[in-house]
């Protein structure tokens, strides 16, 4: 046995391109199909937990799905927003705890997301390294941004603009990486976490300025009882300090300012029951079910899975057949190789032998591929699998 | 070493039949086997060597009735007791040059690859001038040289009988010479009766013993 | 012994009665155990100036932890705390904050939504604007300007009561097994806090609209609550006046001719001099933001309400 493993295995090493080629439709014919369902299975297994920890979401009346992936996966969706006052109101019924979640811009590719310190405890993070939020200007990291960003606590980070080449738009706010959280293997890994008002700030809505009180006439074009209007040399502070804090302020109502969406905690079930029924009616807002939401993603997937299963094991299968075929060929070829064998008084069996183990050996490395590849699409495609879906939405 | 009596064979699918009345090669003979295109001169070493079993009548090789044993016997006998050169070589390219030379170790349980054999097969590389190249593929090869890889291939099993089928029937004259010089030294030094089939009438002098397939059975000293 | 049919009834009614209770406590328990955990979280209150840590402390069961972070010698309002400082407070069960923009620092620190109650909120329909608003520095706060919104809201004595309303409707909400304690806190507290709103609209009614001056821009609930005709000025009791100080006193004082400037702690003999000579007596009415170094808030406001007494010849002068 060992010299036909020999023989064959020193015949695919010749032929190595021949055998590659092989070997790798066969681990795909082996492994899409199981991979596919393994991955789409744990996509929607993680999106249906992340929707099914949120119990309620309240939002602007229009797509549930597209406020769903905004709030929950942070996948930009161009939701239009809800207000500050939609967030205290939630609190004012006394049924439930509301959090505020801002997006819409990122930081150096990652996305921001202002929210309040409820949102930690809530979805159960913990500081890795370093602390939560304490002041406007503060970003926590999630494990996987701090990683690739390679920062950590007492470093800074750019908000990126909104337009690249608005020349009146906003300019990027220098946040203070204050903390790093434990990984959570989930959306929040890729985000950056700020203050719901220094998502503002970033967004242009709140700044800070030197104080005009004492600005020199540089900086003043007119100044008139207690009214000093300023000129363009006026700094703005692109940063938020302990020094500057006190100079950043939002001009109008706070209670105005756009959020995205409020994640609602009912205090129990019976809050979250009364919550629903004012909402039922609501012209402009919503209050959605995450998990009703993703369930329903989900069955979409499920079926679209279906469809895709049933292409991929037909070519599958047509992989198998050129497998098969490309395997008789090659014995035809050898022909002379196998009389020669016979010659020498090889037998019909040990002839097999060396044939059957080239199959076993290619199949083998195909399933040894396969598994690797599985092993490695579940850990990571995964999280791509699921921005590919979250992006589809 | 070689006997033939009163053999008949004929191919399942009709169209040529050989009739042998009488061939006897000693032991030690270095005999050649002519004849013209279609006389049956594979077909003799087939029968020899037990790859064919003939219809009718005795064929002994080496003291054994080769037309009386299963197929598996012939197989086993074969390897044991006969060598092989061909004439379009059949050297396995995915093999190096001593691979090559093992080959035989390589298809039979019955043999045992050993570091014995293994030094048998290296000696044998040297005496026929292949030490170094070894490690070479048949591809990196002349043609002189792919030859002597062949006749070593022949010789690892140290069989008692080589049979060669117009083995230099690819060589230009003097490697040719070359290589035939060499099997019969090989032959020679090992007490090992040859058999070879050839077209080549310019070598019949060399031999000791002709076998003309044309006059069926006939031979000439 | 032989069990009879009406004892085995009796015993089958029972254990029926028996699992029914246990079913509804442990559905009573499932449903409260949010604020059962919440009672057992309830370990700390923070307070955002001296006087709803006051109020807090009198409803408040004996052994909840009130905590009134800012250091001494800092003004409350002012209070700029260190991001150490803002995390303690996120850890806080509750946050009393005052309202009418008290304390800017709550503008930029993260605070835990759900646990913060503002507790003048509601308490008027619109909170009391300061005309103008200037940069000055004093102690080590740094430089700093008041906001547009007046925010000593507890200088009208009902207002704090409705905000001490609020705490007890706050500590009820986290605490409601000590429902009964707080509210009973309250109803002594309101007691007072009513006592000396009646002085001071006793005392108001006698000052019948006669100027007033002021120290500082602190007063206006204190004025408006009891009809007081107060214009502000930017003195510091601890500091002498200098010339420009003098002038603007005088200017004000051709305009608004008081007799009596109120000033949050005593002003130095030299400013007190200065002041008597232009006819204008000093009192003391401390706002008591801050953790007075005696007493607590009740006898300081009475200590207060006392001088005013005084000033207005409503009651002898202590």
């Amino acid at each position: 046995m060992r010299d036909s493993i020999y023989l064959a295995w020193r015949y695919l090493r010749h032929h190595r391109t021949k055998t590659l080629l092989l070997v790798l439709s066969l681990s795909v014919f082996l492994g899409l199909p199981l991979i596919m369902r393994a991955m789409s299975r744990a996509t929607q297994e993680s999106l249906l937990s992340r929707a099914e920890a949120t119990p309620l979401l309240l939002g602007k009346k229009g797509s549930s799905l597209d406020l769903v992936v905004e709030a929950l996966y942070f996948q930009l969706k161009g939701t239009e927003p809800i207000t500050e006052a939609d967030v205290d109101a939630i609190h004012a019924t006394g049924l439930a705890l509301g959090i505020p979640v801002r997006t819409g811009l990122t930081a150096r590719g990652f996305p921001l997301v202002g929210t309040s310190v409820d949102y930690f405890p809530f979805r159960e993070l913990r500081i890795a390294d370093g602390r939560g939020l304490a002041m406007m200007g503060d970003c926590i990291l999630g494990a996987a941004a701090a990683e690739a960003l390679g920062l950590g606590p007492s470093d800074s980070l750019l908000t990126s603009p909104s337009t690249l080449f608005d020349l009146a738009g906003v300019y990027p706010l220098k946040l203070h990486v204050v903390g790093v959280l434990e990984p959570s293997y989930g959306p929040d890994d890729g985000a950056v976490f700020v203050d719901l008002r220094t998502a503002w700030v970033a967004e242009g809505m709140g700044h800070g300025h030197q104080d005009l009180g004492s600005a020199g006439p540089d900086v003043v074009l007119k100044r008139n009882e207690g009214i000093v209007i300023a000129n363009a040399k006026l700094v703005q502070y692109n940063e938020i300090t302990e020094s500057n804090v006190d100079s950043f302020h939002f001009h109008g109502d706070a209670s105005s300012y756009p959020v995205t969406a409020a994640i609602v905690v009912p205090h129990d079930e019976k809050s979250g029951v009364l919550l629903r029924g004012r909402f039922v009616d609501a012209e402009t807002r919503q209050l959605v079910r995450p998990a009703r939401v993703v369930d329903s993603l989900n069955k979409q997937i499920f079926r679209f899975e279906r469809v895709l299963e049933i292409v991929v094991w037909t070519v599958g299968l047509a992989t198998a057949v050129m497998f098969v075929l490309v395997m008789v060929l090659s014995w035809r070829l050898r022909a002379e190789e196998l009389r020669t064998m016979t010659r020498l008084g090889c037998s019909r069996w040990k002839a097999a032998q060396i044939m059957g183990s080239e199959i076993v050996m290619m199949v083998g490395a195909s399933v040894l591929i396969a598994a690797v590849f599985g092993i490695v699409m579940t850990q990571y495609g995964e999280t791509w699998l699921q921005n590919l879906i979250l992006r589809g939405a | 070493m070689i006997s033939l009596r009163n053999v008949q064979f004929e191919y399942p699918q009709g169209g040529f039949c050989l009739d042998v009345a009488e061939l006897a090669v000693p032991s030690g003979t270095r005999a050649a086997a002519i004849g013209p295109s279609g006389s049956g001169k594979t077909t003799l070493l087939n029968l020899i060597s037990g790859i064919e079993r003939s219809s009718l009548g005795e064929v002994t090789t080496a003291g054994v009735r080769v037309d009386g044993l299963s197929t598996a016997a012939r197989r086993s006998f074969r390897i044991t007791t006969i060598g092989f050169v061909f004439q379009e070589f059949l050297l396995l390219e995915y093999l190096d040059v001593l691979e090559n030379i093992l080959y035989p170790y390589r298809l039979h349980t019955e043999l045992r690859l050993d570091t014995s054999v293994r030094a048998r097969a290296r000696e044998l590389a040297s005496d026929l001038g292949l030490a170094r190249l070894l490690d070479r593929s048949p591809s990196e090869l002349s043609q002189g040289e792919r030859q002597r890889v062949a006749i070593a291939r022949a010789l690892v099993t140290a069989p008692k009988l080589i049979l060669a089928d117009e083995p230099t029937g690819n060589l230009d004259p003097a490697t040719k010479q070359q290589a035939l010089d060499l099997l019969f030294e090989q032959c020679e030094a090992r007490s090992t009766t040859l058999l070879m089939v050839t077209h080549d009438h310019a070598l019949l002098d060399q031999f000791g013993q002709i076998v003309d397939l044309e006059a069926l059975g006939r031979t000439e000293a | 012994m032989r069990i009879t049919n009406r004892e085995r009834l009796r015993a089958i009614v029972m254990m029926t009665v028996l699992v029914a209770a246990t079913l509804g406590c442990s559905k009573k328990a499932a449903s409260g155990e949010a604020t059962e955990s919440q009672q057992a979280e309830l370990s700390a209150v923070y307070t955002v100036n001296y006087p709803l840590s006051y109020f807090t402390g009198r409803m408040a069961p004996a052994d909840t932890r009130v905590v009134f972070p800012v250091p001494e010698g800092i003004d409350p309002a002012f209070w700029k705390p260190s991001a150490d400082a803002v995390r303690e407070l996120q850890s806080a069960s509750l946050i009393l904050l005052n309202g009418a923009g008290y304390a800017h620092w709550t503008r930029y620190a993260t605070l835990p939504r759900a646990r913060i109650v503002v507790t003048a909120d509601g308490c008027r329909e619109e909170y009391l604007r300061i005309e103008q608003s200037l940069r000055h520095q004093h102690g080590p706060e740094g430089e700093h300007a008041h906001s547009n919104l007046a925010f000593t809201t507890w200088l009208d004595l009902r207002l704090a009561a409705c905000q001490a309303g609020h705490i007890r409707d706050a500590l009820i909400e986290r605490m409601p097994k000590a429902k009964d304690s707080v509210s009973a806190g309250l109803e002594t507290l309101e007691r007072d806090l009513l006592d000396l709103d009646q002085r001071l609209r006793v005392v108001g009614k006698a000052l019948d609209g006669q100027p007033l001056l002021a120290s500082h821009p602190v007063y206006q609930y204190l004025a408006e609550a009891y009809g007081l005709s107060v214009q502000s000025l930017h003195l510091e009791p601890d500091q002498n006046l200098n010339d420009d100080d003098w002038k603007e006193i005088d200017a004000m004082l051709r305009q608004h001719p008081a007799n009596w400037i109120l000033w949050e702690a005593a002003p130095l003999e030299a400013t007190e001099a200065g002041l008597l000579e232009r006819g204008v007596t000093p009192i003391v009415f401390d706002p008591a933001g801050r953790t007075p170094a005696e007493g607590d808030f009740l006898s300081v406001m009475k200590a207060n309400a006392a001088r005013l007494e005084c000033a207005a010849g409503v009651k002898p002068c202590p």
